[in-house]
């Protein structure tokens, strides 16, 4: 053992094995287990607060996905739909209909709702009244209809939300729940539905848990094993209600018993607590988990994750660190091995070899590669030895008198090398200065090593004279080198600066001087350039001269030499310090008298002849150089200034001009402004004029317009004694005539033959009716004229039916005619009225039936008007007390469409009448007027070929004064008016507005609102309603829902107008939705108008939509040029024609009157889509193009058309609103082949299009 | 002759020129008005006489582009006269609503800033989009500007300051971008508006229009034209559609005065009958 110990000890390699095995392989061990420990603790550490961290993501996304439901559906909540279906509930209520059957919803709505419910991916919505009815669901299920306060449902969770929500009036969310009647598990979000601070029902979504799935079952950022439960707590099990990653089927199936001791995070969560920790899981694996409780939920989430995974990578670490272990081991037995033979063996072996060498054994060497420590070791070893055989051989060879040897010194301090060879060089020396000398060589120093070195010495005095000797020749040569070297430096340069910079630093070289300055002359003074070895700080810039010894050089122009300088003069600057150099030269550098500049030049160094000689030839050259440098620098800088001065004035003229332009442009500014000024002025101006001139045109109108009154008056008196007159001159003759005549035809003296007296009588009855004629005539125009006077008594009727009988008789007998006067027993036996003229209207109706009856009765009745049946045209006259005359006959009736113009003045049924019946015409017509004069109206009751019942209806009343003769002066204005206020009563009446669908409240608004401008409304529900309406009666206007329920509104107004009717009504549509750019562009062709609901409070929209109707009431359908010829359609019919034109309006009216040709025309609405329609529709034959389009314009489109080989041909009608010619060029220029301005005349377009097409 | 006499006579062989050449009759142009304009155009020209413009208008196609520039008075402003476009806003674009497909035209419309005035308008009360404006001058050059909306940004303060005296709904700063020193206006307001080529004297009509604005135009023509043009607006507008005219003009003794009722008298705002 003692000896073991030993060996070790006195082996270095087993001493390092054992050492380095120590310091490596320990401390990793340590370290190692250290962080071993430590990355466990850290590992679980982030585990941690990663899966809390993902735990509070997870329920915040769970959270605001409820969050997002509520959102969404308080605005399903605020939508129409919601109101109205709530609305409609509360209206079937109120009649007692509450059947889930009811229509809640139109189908655009059930559409939207279907949508929406697939969209958000709910399951069910439900639509519940205040109390708690559910009178609308989606699903339909088996709670439909049952009520949720009294309800077989009402202990639901349904039920639960619902009863909360309506408390509190806020949204509420009921937890996870089993739902019995949907058979699953539910969420409700329960908003109640408040209108005017009024609870009006309640709205209830039920979610799907799909979403809640997709949330739950997202295994992102979970590893490989990690889960997320979703659990709640049901009795006493924790049941998982989401399936989970490693239990597909886990939802409602797996349950944990509270208690047990696996899943002891799941029940924790369950329970309502937060947490983390390290448990064993339902799988009976080891865990870790963090969890949280939901509340809104109602249930408890858990993310975990595996153990084997959290800490995967630390196990891996564990492995690594043996190996590594391992690897050190060897790795340290290979290092020691190494050692062992490049340190340990080489020392052993010169160890051995040094023992020789104190032996005096110098052959032996040491053979080692190595270049470290241990190599030079060795090497030096044998290079000692070397040396000791090498100074043994030198030795020998001086011995033998060869001085031609040496020692190599193996180093500076090599002393006994260093002797020897020194020996060796003095004699060497020697012998070649020696050698030298004989050669002539003077310029060798030879020191004598000490007074004992005879041979030295002499050497030196030899030496010394030869010198002496050569030296004068050599200051010639430098004295020529010096001046050409200046030359050499002075040559090319232009900057003085530089110049003296360098002149002086080669002065201070050649001459041995220390300090130098440059001065040149200008203005008389002397200025410094520059210098060597100069504080430049400290020298004095300018110089006067005269001034100090370079002053004084320059003034006398001569070098001045001063031996012994004042202190301070100059100073040298050195970093070894300042001092003075004790001799100065000033040179002043001239040429001839002129002096250009000066130089000082200070030195320590004695002032040789040579240097003054120098200098003295320096004063000449550096005079011409530094004249000619001056002179040039100052044209250079003359030109630097001039330059700089011509650009300066450049910029500033720039900068005048655009101040001048800015100017000019704000004078033009006020110039325009002024002109627009002045220009209205003038208009004010012209405007006053105009208006004094209409003023006074205004006043001489109303002059004459008094005049012209005065001439009226004058005139109708006139015309009043005209018509006296003409009473009085017609009737006269002609009453002598028809007198005389009848004489004659009595012949009384029996002279007369039978024919005579046949024409006496023609003459006769001619004579009479023309009487009649001037009567009725005077009796037209005097009621026309408001002349007629009445003259109005107490009448017996009686009276009148024996007067009309007695008149009639005759001809009753001579017509065969059934003639009877009925009197009704009730009425009155006496009225007061002018018994002549309303003999006169009785007269007229009764000569018209015997007129037209020829066989058949004849009858006049008298009665008391029924007033509530009697249709009166006189409203007034409903008021009142009215007897009636109605003449009937049996004869040959007046036509429908002839009734309205009987009473017309001349009128007769038909021309062919008169002929056959005689009458003047006028008779109907007087009696129109005559009736309205006594205060009542005729009505007329007909049927061709039956018979005429005139009825005449005379005002009795007593309350009128007729007991006076009143004379009625009617004015003509004031019937005409009275007549317009009555056709547009009528018009009314005749034209209601129609209302067509909506929901009710809608109809209820608008009907208000027309009601209240005295419109007369009527109200359909549904499109195919109105449409019947509207083909059978005349509706001055149609208001309609755009989305009717059977129809939507455009394809409506399509329909109707298809029809073709002979009035089409004007259509107004109300929408509560925003229109489609589509839709607008259908309604605008068909000129509807729009009412919005929403935007504009929909009165004042009704009104100005309205204002429309009023003023064009009814749109005419058509007015179309009629064209006759046959032929013309037939080149037309079938033609294609592409019509382009942004106006759709403008595109529909040609487009229609084009169709009535047979064009089958195509529309497109700016060039890009007509050149679309193109490639769709290949054979257009012609198209028509609008040039000021949106998008691409006519140019364009053509020109983009005319590229295409099919349409290169093609006939292009451009339309252009601009007129001049050289627009239209532009137009053909693009490829167009004939334009047409616009408006559009159509007859000329259809030429147009006639003639390309024909060419074709 | 007097000097004066002479100038009408080469003002009217030089009218007469322009309108054979070009087709452009200023004959019916405000006599005293295109005088000082013409006079004007001397003064640049560094000419004396009016007869010496002949022979650039016979054979200097350029300088027609410079005659019309000084012949159209391009005074305009965003929201000029701001009490107008504040009648337009709330009384008058309410009543477009009943409209399905709203056409305007903005007659003279010169570097177009009105143009964009109302269309920021229309915008604000989403109309914008159901609307065909189509802005027309007889100035190719103001339209370029037009077109472009391009404006110097030194008067955007007075911008800013009309859009609010109107009333403006957002931020002016919207419907503009910034670039080197010019405000330009976004594309979404240009995509509604056709800005195009038309001489009120000569052309006609081109659609039918339920509004129409034609401000500080017919003030510059004598009172013929001024018939001629309101005729030519009349038979464009729609039955009850709007015509809006210039601060100094009115339908007072004109020709189709009784075919319009008043609806704003200040703001100069007419309706057809």
């Amino acid at each position: 053992m003692k000896k073991l110990t030993n060996y070790i000890r006195s082996k270095i390699s087993i001493k390092s094995l054992i050492l380095l095995l120590f310091i490596s392989i320990v401390p990793m061990i340590t370290i190692s287990f250290i962080s071993y420990h430590l990355s466990v603790l850290a590992k679980e550490k982030s585990k941690k607060s990663e899966l809390i961290a993902l735990t509070k993501l997870r329920s915040n996304l769970l959270e605001s996905y409820l969050k997002d439901r509520i959102d969404n559906i308080s605005f399903l909540s605020k939508s129409s739909i919601v109101l109205k279906a709530i609305k409609k509930n509360s209206f079937y209520e109120k009649k007692g209909l509450n059947s889930i059957k009811n229509n809640y919803l139109n189908r655009e709505d059930k559409h939207y709702l279907n949508y929406f419910l697939k969209k958000y991916n709910y399951y069910d919505l439900f639509f519940i009244t205040t109390k708690g009815r559910i009178f609308f669901s989606m699903k339909e299920e088996k709670d439909l209809g049952t009520n949720l306060i009294k309800g077989s449902y009402k202990q639901s969770k349904l039920a639960k939300v619902y009863n909360k929500s309506v408390k509190h009036l806020m949204p509420i969310v009921s937890g996870l729940e089993y739902y019995e009647p949907s058979k699953r598990y539910s969420l409700f979000i329960s908003i109640p539905i408040i209108k005017n601070k009024k609870l009006i029902g309640v709205l209830i979504a039920q979610l799907s848990l799909d979403d809640i799935n997709k949330l739950v079952n997202n295994n992102i950022g979970l590893g490989k094993t990690g889960e997320i439960i979703l659990a709640k707590e049901i009795e006493d099990h924790v049941v998982f209600i989401t399936p989970v990653r490693h239990d597909r089927f886990a939802a409602f199936k797996r349950k944990i018993k509270i208690g047990s001791l696996k899943g002891i995070p799941i029940q924790k969560a369950a329970l309502g607590n937060d947490g983390f920790g390290k448990f064993v899981d339902y799988r009976n694996k080891e865990i870790l988990a963090a969890w949280k409780y939901l509340p809104n939920y109602k249930c408890g989430i858990v993310l975990k994750i595996d153990i084997k995974e959290a800490f995967s990578e630390i196990l891996y670490f564990q492995k690594i660190m043996i190996v590594i272990m391992i690897l050190t081991f060897f790795f340290v037995l290979i290092i020691v091995f190494y050692f062992k033979y490049t340190f340990v063996d080489p020392i052993v072996r010169i160890t051995d070899i040094s023992k020789n060498i104190s032996k005096g054994i110098l052959t032996e060497r040491i053979y080692i590669k190595s270049k470290d420590e241990i190599g030079i070791l060795a090497n030096t070893f044998n290079k000692m030895m070397n040396y000791l055989l090498d100074f043994a051989n030198v030795s020998r060879k001086l011995s033998l008198g060869d001085t031609n040897v040496e020692i190599k010194a193996q180093s500076d301090n090599d002393l006994l090398a260093n002797t020897t060879n020194e020996m060796i060089y003095r004699l060497n020396d020697l012998i070649e200065q020696s050698d030298k000398i004989s050669k002539g060589n003077y310029e060798i120093f030879f020191r004598p090593r000490s007074e004992k070195d005879k041979l030295g010495i002499s050497i030196q005095k030899m030496t010394q004279t030869l010198k002496q000797i050569t030296l004068a020749n050599d200051e010639q040569t430098w004295l020529a080198e010096g001046e050409s070297k200046i030359n050499d430096i002075t040559r090319g340069e232009t900057n003085i600066k530089k110049m003296a910079k360098l002149i002086c630093s080669f002065l201070a070289k050649y001459l041995d001087s220390q300090i130098l300055t440059f001065y040149v002359i200008e203005k008389g003074k002397l200025y410094f350039v520059g210098g060597y070895a100069v504080d430049e700080e400290k020298i004095k810039d300018t110089i006067e001269f005269g001034e100090g010894f370079v002053g004084q050089a320059a003034l006398q122009k001569e070098i001045i030499v001063v031996n012994n300088v004042p202190n301070n003069y100059l100073q040298v600057n050195s970093s070894i310090g300042n001092s003075n150099p004790n001799k100065i030269v000033s040179v002043p550098l001239c040429i001839g008298d002129v002096v250009y500049g000066a130089i000082e030049i200070g030195l320590f160094s004695e002032v040789t002849k040579n240097k003054i000689e120098l200098l003295e030839i320096l004063k000449e050259n550096l005079g011409i150089t530094v004249s000619s440098i001056v002179s040039q620098s100052r044209t250079k800088d003359l030109l630097e200034k001039t330059q700089k001065q011509s650009e300066e004035l450049q910029t500033q003229q720039e900068e005048l001009r655009v101040s001048n332009e800015s100017l000019k442009e704000k004078t033009e500014y006020l110039q325009t402004s002024e002109e627009e000024l002045r220009v209205s002025n003038e208009e004010l101006e012209e405007k006053t004029k105009v208006l004094q001139d209409q003023k006074k045109e205004i006043e001489y109108s109303k002059a004459q317009l008094e005049v012209k009154s005065k001439d009226l008056a004058t005139a109708s008196s006139y015309k009043s004694q005209f018509l006296a007159n003409m009473s009085h001159e017609l009737r006269t003759p002609l009453n002598s005539f028809l007198l005389l005549s009848k004489n004659l035809s009595s012949n009384k003296k029996g002279n007369l033959l039978p024919e005579q007296i046949e024409d006496l009588n023609v003459i006769y009855q001619g004579g009479n009716e023309l009487l009649h004629l001037i009567n009725d005539i005077m009796d037209l125009s005097k009621v026309e004229a408001g002349m007629l006077s009445l003259h109005i008594e107490e009448i017996y009727l009686n009276d009148v039916s024996k007067n009309l009988s007695n008149l009639f008789r005759l001809l009753v007998e001579e017509k065969g005619l059934d003639f009877t006067i009925e009197i009704e027993k009730d009425v009155v036996e006496k009225i007061k009225t002018d018994s002549q003229r309303l003999e006169q209207i009785l007269k007229n109706f009764l000569s018209n039936s015997f007129k037209f009856t020829e066989k058949g009765f004849v009858q006049l009745k008298i009665f008391n008007v029924n007033n509530l049946s009697t249709p009166f045209l006189d409203e007034s006259l409903k008021d009142r007390k009215c007897i009636g005359f109605a003449v009937k006959d049996s004869g040959i009736g007046i036509a429908k469409e002839k009734q309205e113009n009987i009473f017309e003045a001349f009128e007769q049924q038909d021309g062919s009448i008169s002929r056959k019946y005689g009458g003047t015409g006028l008779g109907l017509t007087i009696s129109r007027e005559l009736a309205k004069i006594l205060g009542g109206e005729i009505h007329l009751s007909s049927e061709e070929g039956k018979g005429t019942t005139f009825t005449f209806f005379l005002d009795v009343d007593e309350n009128i004064k007729k007991n006076e003769v009143i004379d009625v002066l009617v004015d003509q204005s004031k019937i005409n008016v009275e007549k317009s206020i009555k056709n547009t009563k009528k018009n009314k009446e005749d034209n209601p507005i129609l209302i067509v669908g909506g929901d009710e409240d809608d109809q209820k608004d608008i009907n208000q609102i027309l009601v209240k401008k005295e419109m007369s409304v009527e109200n359909v529900l549904t499109g195919a309603e109105a449409f019947s309406k509207i083909v059978s009666k005349k509706y001055s206007c149609v208001v309609l829902d755009v989305d009717l329920s059977d129809i939507s509104a455009i394809d409506f107004v399509k329909k109707v107008n298809n029809e073709k009717l002979i009035d089409n009504p004007q259509f107004i549509v109300y929408s509560t939705r925003e229109l489609t750019l589509i839709e607008r562009d259908e309604l605008d062709k068909y000129l509807v108008k729009l009412v919005l609901k929403d935007e504009e409070p929909l009165e004042t929209m009704l009104e100005e939509a309205l204002t429309f109707m009023k003023n064009n009431k009814l749109i005419k359908n058509d007015e179309k040029i009629i064209y006759n010829f046959h032929d013309e359609i037939k080149i037309l019919k079938n033609r294609k024609i592409l019509l382009v034109d942004d106006d759709m309006r403008n595109t529909f009216a040609l487009s229609k009157s084009l169709q009535d040709f047979g064009i089958i025309v195509f529309e497109a609405d700016n060039g890009k889509s007509a050149i679309d329609k193109l490639k769709e529709i290949d054979d257009i034959e012609l198209i028509i193009m609008d040039i000021m389009m949106p998008v691409m314009d006519g140019y364009e489109a053509i020109r983009k058309i005319r590229k295409d080989s099919n349409y290169k041909e093609v006939p292009i009608i451009a339309l252009t609103a601009k007129a001049m010619l050289e627009d239209r060029k532009k137009s053909i220029d693009a490829g167009a082949t004939d334009y047409l301005t616009k408006p559009v005349d159509l007859e000329k377009l259809i030429a147009m299009i006639k003639i390309w097409l024909f060419k074709k | 002759m007097k000097p004066n006499e002479i100038e009408d006579i080469e003002l009217d062989i030089f009218l007469n020129a322009v309108n054979k050449c070009y087709g452009y009759d200023f004959h019916d142009y405000a006599r005293s008005s295109i005088k000082r304009r013409v006079k004007h155009l001397l003064n640049l020209s560094n000419l004396n006489f009016i007869s010496e413009l002949l022979p650039k208008i016979f054979y200097d196609e350029q300088f027609l582009n410079i005659f019309l520039k000084e012949m159209s008075i391009s005074v305009t402003n965003m929201f000029r006269d701001p009490w107008v476009f504040k009648t337009i806003k709330n009384q008058i674009i309410p009543k477009l609503k009943v409209f399905p497909r709203i056409n305007i035209w903005h007659a003279g419309c010169a570097t177009g800033e009105e143009v964009y005035s109302l269309a920021i308008l229309l915008m604000e009360q989403g109309l914008l989009k159901y609307s065909q404006i189509y802005a027309t001058d007889f100035n190719n050059n103001s339209l370029e500007i037009a077109k472009e909306g391009k404006y110097l940004i030194d008067n955007l303060d007075k911008y800013i300051k009309n859009y609010q005296e109107v009333g403006g709904e957002n931020s002016f700063y919207d419907y503009f971008y910034i670039k080197d020193g010019y405000i330009i206006f976004n594309d979404l307001l240009k995509k509604n508006i056709v800005f195009t080529n038309h001489n009120l004297v000569e052309d006609n009509v081109f659609g039918e229009m339920n509004l129409v604005v034609c401000r500080n135009v017919l003030i510059y023509f004598k009172k013929n034209l001024q018939n001629k043009v309101l005729k030519l607006f009349e038979k464009s507008l729609s039955s009850r559609g709007f015509l809006i005219l210039g601060d100094k003009e009115s339908l007072k003794f004109s020709t189709v005065e009784e075919n319009f009722e008043e609806s704003f008298g200040k703001e100069k705002i007419y309706r057809k009958k």
